[in-house]
């Protein structure tokens, strides 16, 4: 998992909860990286589980709560950071496609060994968007998280339905109608 | 705890300088390969737009030195090199295009021209042949290379089905250069031009089967025509005397009754071949009917130079031997001339004149020749 998921996830409880929580948070997980992030590493997944779990137990919130802020949170720091890759954007119909065709493009350039969820959309008809979420992670939530955020950034009031869907690999299927 | 969490900081900025730099050096690497990738189809697309133009230029040319010296042209801008040869033969003699030589190579590649087991193994080949590829020197022995430096490229130039063969033999002394993807772009240039020369040969010969009479190979009629009329222009412009002779075989049906049209065939090739020894090049001489020749003398009067010619003609044809069915036999033929009068003659006043003289020598009992004159009656 890139190193900016952790580096953010670290932002996030130092400004959610205070440096403190991080603190105890890197102390009771005995994580194998030493909690020595950079946004520009990679790291094991498995680290990023560890320290939501525990951040759970820490803070009382539950997961899903959890990752869905993280995923707006997210959201925040794509806006900031890649302003390019918003250019001419008006709507999350027209934004949220271009996630695994251009942005996941762009990552995969430069990281070829990146394993990037994948975010299949479909246009099912005006004002109705499906987006599929797939990834090794399975972490529906934040990516509920960034969706979420992603329609209140272009101010829209937008329905969202979620299914999960079974199969080998774990899917969940967004249905986001214009309302 | 803020001194763990320097520390921490610390470190992760170690661990993303060292992260940079090594996706920086592979970011030049990828560069560098996207360089050298953007070259070779820069090469690629140089070499299609020379076979492009090299196309266009062939299908427009009907000369073989046309074609050749481009070909010669359009070879420089594939390769490095300083002796080549096109060897092609059209029907019977195998001509040599030189495009380029060297003191050292010039007598080896006209040479090349008598020698025609090359160009026999190239007539069959779909391949080039690399003389000086190890494994080749059999080749190169038996083709008279071994003692040539440099590495020659052989190529062969023959279209399917046509009747036109050769080669292009191209020699570079610079190493590397014919390389397999070479040696194909070169092959596809040389097929080109071969395409090229077989329009050549066959324009030629279309050309050629156009004028000419098949059975004698003399001029045909409307040739002749053509050809009669331009000269008569010319002789009243440049002011020189013009004479036509008309020229019959006698009892030429009464061959062809009693021994059959193949002896009649062969009195008329034989007749031929004797009025071409006679004639001079300036002359013109067709076969103008069925057994009937015509001649057209440039800058010759009809009582010196045209009865001079006509008789001695006359004399050869009446002393052939001819055989069919067991038997012997020779024939004769009958002669007319005409001059071209005055500025307001013209060359159907003058062929008619000369057929009424021939005429005359039927009725005054052949095997003679007779010069036009105002007393003869027109028939």
């Amino acid at each position: 998992m890139k190193g900016l998921v952790f580096t953010e996830f670290f932002e996030l409880v130092d400004k959610e909860f205070s440096m403190e929580t991080s603190e105890q948070l890197i102390e009771m997980s005995d994580l194998p990286s030493g909690a020595i992030y950079t946004s520009v590493g990679t790291y094991d997944p498995k680290e990023m589980v560890t320290l939501v779990t525990n951040l759970a137990k820490l803070t009382g919130i539950s997961v899903p709560d959890l990752l869905r802020t993280f995923g707006r949170h997210l959201w925040q720091f794509f806006l900031v950071s890649y302003p390019m890759l918003f250019e001419g954007m008006s709507s999350s119909m027209e934004f949220l496609p271009r996630v695994n065709d251009y942005v996941h493009m762009e990552v995969q350039k430069l990281y070829p060994d990146a394993e990037l969820p994948t975010f299949e959309s479909e246009m099912v008809k005006e004002g109705q968007l499906i987006i599929t979420y797939r990834s090794v992670r399975n972490l529906p939530d934040l990516a509920e998280g960034l969706i979420r955020q992603c329609i209140e950034h272009f101010g829209e009031s937008m329905k969202i339905k979620r299914e999960t869907i079974p199969g080998e690999t774990p899917a969940t299927r967004f249905t986001i109608t214009a309302v | 705890m803020l001194r763990r969490r320097l520390d921490r900081e610390v470190q992760a900025r170690k661990q993303a300088e060292h992260l940079l730099e090594a996706k920086s050096r592979e970011l030049f690497f990828k560069s560098q390969e996207l360089e050298r990738a953007v070259a070779a189809e820069r090469q690629s697309l140089h070499e299609t737009e020379i076979l492009r133009q090299a196309l266009q230029v062939f299908t427009s040319k009907l000369d073989f030195n046309e074609i050749a010296g481009h070909l010669g042209d359009f070879l420089e801008n594939l390769i490095p090199y300083d002796a080549a040869a096109i060897f092609y033969s059209g029907r019977e003699d195998i001509d040599l295009y030189l495009l380029k030589s060297s003191p050292d190579t010039e007598p080896f590649m006209t040479a090349g021209v008598r020698d025609t087991t090359m160009l026999h193994a190239m007539h069959k080949a779909k391949h080039p042949v690399l003389v000086g590829k190890p494994g080749n020197e059999p080749l190169a022995r038996k083709w008279g290379f071994s003692a040539q430096p440099g590495k020659w490229l052989v190529a062969p130039m023959s279209v399917g089905g046509g009747h036109g063969g050769g080669c292009l033999i191209v020699r570079s002394l610079e190493a590397d250069v014919f390389s397999d993807s070479k040696i194909q772009l070169i092959q596809v240039l040389v097929s080109e031009a071969a395409i090229a020369f077989e329009n050549a040969r066959l324009f030629q010969e279309v050309e050629r089967l156009s004028i000419t009479d098949p059975l004698t190979s003399l001029s045909n009629r409307r040739h002749f025509d053509r050809s009669s009329h331009w000269e008569f222009q010319r002789s009243v412009r440049y002011n020189f005397p013009l004479t036509a002779i008309m020229m019959d075989i006698d009892h030429f049906k009464t061959v062809n009754d009693s021994y059959g049209h193949g002896a009649g065939d062969r009195v008329l090739t034989r007749v031929a071949a004797a009025c071409r020894q006679e004639s001079r090049l300036t002359d013109l001489q067709a076969r103008y009917g069925g057994e009937e020749f015509c001649f057209l003398l440039p800058e010759t009067i009809a009582e010196e130079g045209g009865y001079e010619f006509a008789e001695r003609l006359r004399l050869v044809i009446a002393d052939l031997d001819f055989a069919a069915d067991g038997q012997n036999f020779s024939i004769t033929a009958s002669f007319g001339i005409a001059t071209r009068l005055n500025t307001q003659d013209n060359i159907k006043d003058l062929l008619e004149r000369s057929d009424q003289a021939l005429y005359q020598a039927k009725q005054q009992g052949r095997n003679r020749t007779i010069i036009w004159s105002s007393s003869i009656p027109a028939k």
